[in-house]
């Protein structure tokens, strides 16, 4: 999912160069304009270091994840072409013991890597708005801040999909409501953080004594965008609440509404801090509405689009669950887990 | 016609992990040397049953990553302070803390990376490869333990008879491409 979603997230920057054959462009490589080097001081060629690292290890991760999988694929796979491919992927895998030793050390490595870069790459993008000068964005608290929202989006989201894939692929005995409810926790806990978020930011803007944030802030709450504001508040802060509710955590309709709850409203968050804190900065007369033009909503749509269209496909052609570590938990090979009953 | 170099192996088939590890025990006990014992998926407790040190990737990924540490310190000083010195804001050229993030991710992308390239290297794993050995079920739920017959001290019917001692479901003598 995280592949998907920065393959989609990654082209809109592409879109917004106005010239994307040139994207090339934001890596530093010797070349004969000089040589003209990227910005090293600024926080957008940070992006390209902190987003493209996150995605290749994340690739790397989600690769290596598999390989045991795809040979287990391959071995069962039917038909020349399907054979090849999988042999192709699988790296002639054969589950060795000492391959295995290996394997887990690197997994351990990838995932004590990994664990990081999603702390650095949301701090980093939340760089992008907070070394800027617009009152709304200029504060220091937004690298927790969106790190604690991109928590909570993500287990929405992976919610939202995990709750779609485990009925449609009969994965109910795999992914059990114990899982789903962990992650309703989860939710519940980083919910919270994203709510502590907003009430200190508007703690700060007050305190701060600085008129034009505490414009921004107070625009924010009863200005023209109030809607999107307050939308944002209950579907991030007050809808979760619910999870506080044992019955609500384990009824999965309930939990699917909510999870789209809350992607909704992480999506009127980015709303928020974007086009609000535009929309009113220190000029009253470039001061102005938005409303997003048919291409615009044209490509919001594309890359739900594209997001699905990648994840349906892996689902078809890949193992959705990691096959080799659940056997090696559910006592697989055993007699008494055959009927879907965990021991 | 001039045929591949051979090494011929017996295959001890086991159908649960359980009897696989008691199995794996008791042969090391005996001093029985095996080539390797292949599983669906790793089994706690087998390297040791098999005498394995623990893998020295960690070690090498400390390594990588301090390359990439390395490899962004010197490019990023070498781009701002000799190859194109700008001036920013009158800020001073060598603004280091301005260059954390950026040594921070290469840091991870080639400990990352350099560690995902050296475990395929060290295993041998490519794309195109075949699998060592081939049996039946054996990336679904057979355990294998594989012994090289063609070593100097190896007694192959004591090791049958072993095996068949210690619960394995199926014995095969195979050859593969040494």
């Amino acid at each position: 999912m995280t592949i998907f979603a920065v393959m989609c997230a990654g082209l809109f920057p592409l879109i917004h160069m106005g010239r994307p054959w040139l994207a090339f462009f934001v890596f530093p490589y010797p070349n004969q304009r000089g040589s003209l080097w990227v910005n090293f001081r600024s926080p957008l060629l940070w992006d390209v270091f902190a987003i493209g690292t996150y995605f290749t290890i994340s690739l790397v991760f989600w690769y290596v994840g598999l390989i045991p999988d795809i040979a287990s694929v391959r071995d069962r796979a039917k038909g020349k072409i399907r054979k090849f491919i999988y042999s192709l992927l699988s790296l002639g895998w054969d589950g060795s013991n000492r391959t295995w030793l290996r394997y887990e050390s690197l997994c351990l490595v990838l995932a004590g890597l990994s664990t990081p870069l999603v702390l650095s790459v949301h701090s980093v993008v939340s760089f992008d708005f907070a070394t800027s000068v617009i009152p709304g964005w200029h504060t220091t608290i937004f690298p927790p801040y969106f790190v604690a929202g991109a928590i909570f989006s993500g287990f929405a989201m992976v919610l939202t999909l995990l709750i779609i894939t485990r009925k449609a692929l009969n994965l109910e005995h795999y992914i059990t409501l114990n899982h789903l409810e962990a992650m309703c926790k989860v939710i519940i806990l980083t919910g919270s953080m994203v709510g502590l978020a907003y009430g200190t930011e508007f703690f700060i803007a007050w305190y701060s004594g600085n008129e034009y944030e505490r414009f921004a802030f107070i625009n924010r709450a009863t200005g023209n965008y109030a809607w999107a504001y307050w939308t944002m508040v209950s579907c991030n802060v007050i809808f979760p609440q619910l999870f506080w509710i044992k019955a609500v955590r384990r009824n999965i309709p309930a939990m699917f509404a909510l999870s789209i709850i809350v992607n909704i409203g992480m999506w009127f968050e980015r709303f928020v801090i974007i086009t609000i804190s535009l929309s009113k900065d220190f000029l009253p007369s470039s001061w102005a509405n938005y409303s997003p033009t048919f291409i615009e909503v044209g490509t919001l749509i594309g890359s739900f689009g594209l997001f699905f269209t990648c994840f349906i496909l892996f689902a078809r052609v890949l193992p959705v669950v990691a096959m080799a570590e659940v056997k090696s938990v559910l006592g697989f090979g055993r007699k008494k887990v055959q009927g879907g009953a965990h021991d | 016609m001039i045929s591949a170099p051979v090494k011929k192996i017996l295959l001890g088939i086991f159908d649960s992990e359980k009897t696989l590890l008691t199995a794996a025990k008791n042969f090391r006990e005996k001093g029985v040397k095996f080539f390797d014992i292949y599983t669906p998926y790793p089994v706690h407790g087998l390297d040791h049953a098999m005498g394995l040190a623990p893998s020295r990737l960690p070690q090498f990924t400390f390594a990588a990553g301090a390359l990439g540490l390395l490899v962004s310190i010197l490019l990023q000083g070498y781009v701002n302070l000799i190859s194109w010195p700008m001036n920013i804001g009158g800020k001073p050229n060598n603004a280091w803390p301005a260059f954390v993030p950026v040594c921070f991710e290469l840091t991870v992308l080639f400990g990352g990376v350099l560690t995902f390239l050296a475990f395929l290297a060290r295993c041998k794993l490519f794309p195109g490869k075949r699998p060592v050995i081939s049996v039946p079920r054996l990336t679904d739920d057979r355990f294998v333990i594989v012994f090289a017959t063609g070593e100097k001290d190896f007694k192959l019917e004591e090791t049958v008879s072993l095996l068949k001692q210690n619960g394995a479901m199926e014995i095969i003598e195979n050859e593969v491409p040494a």
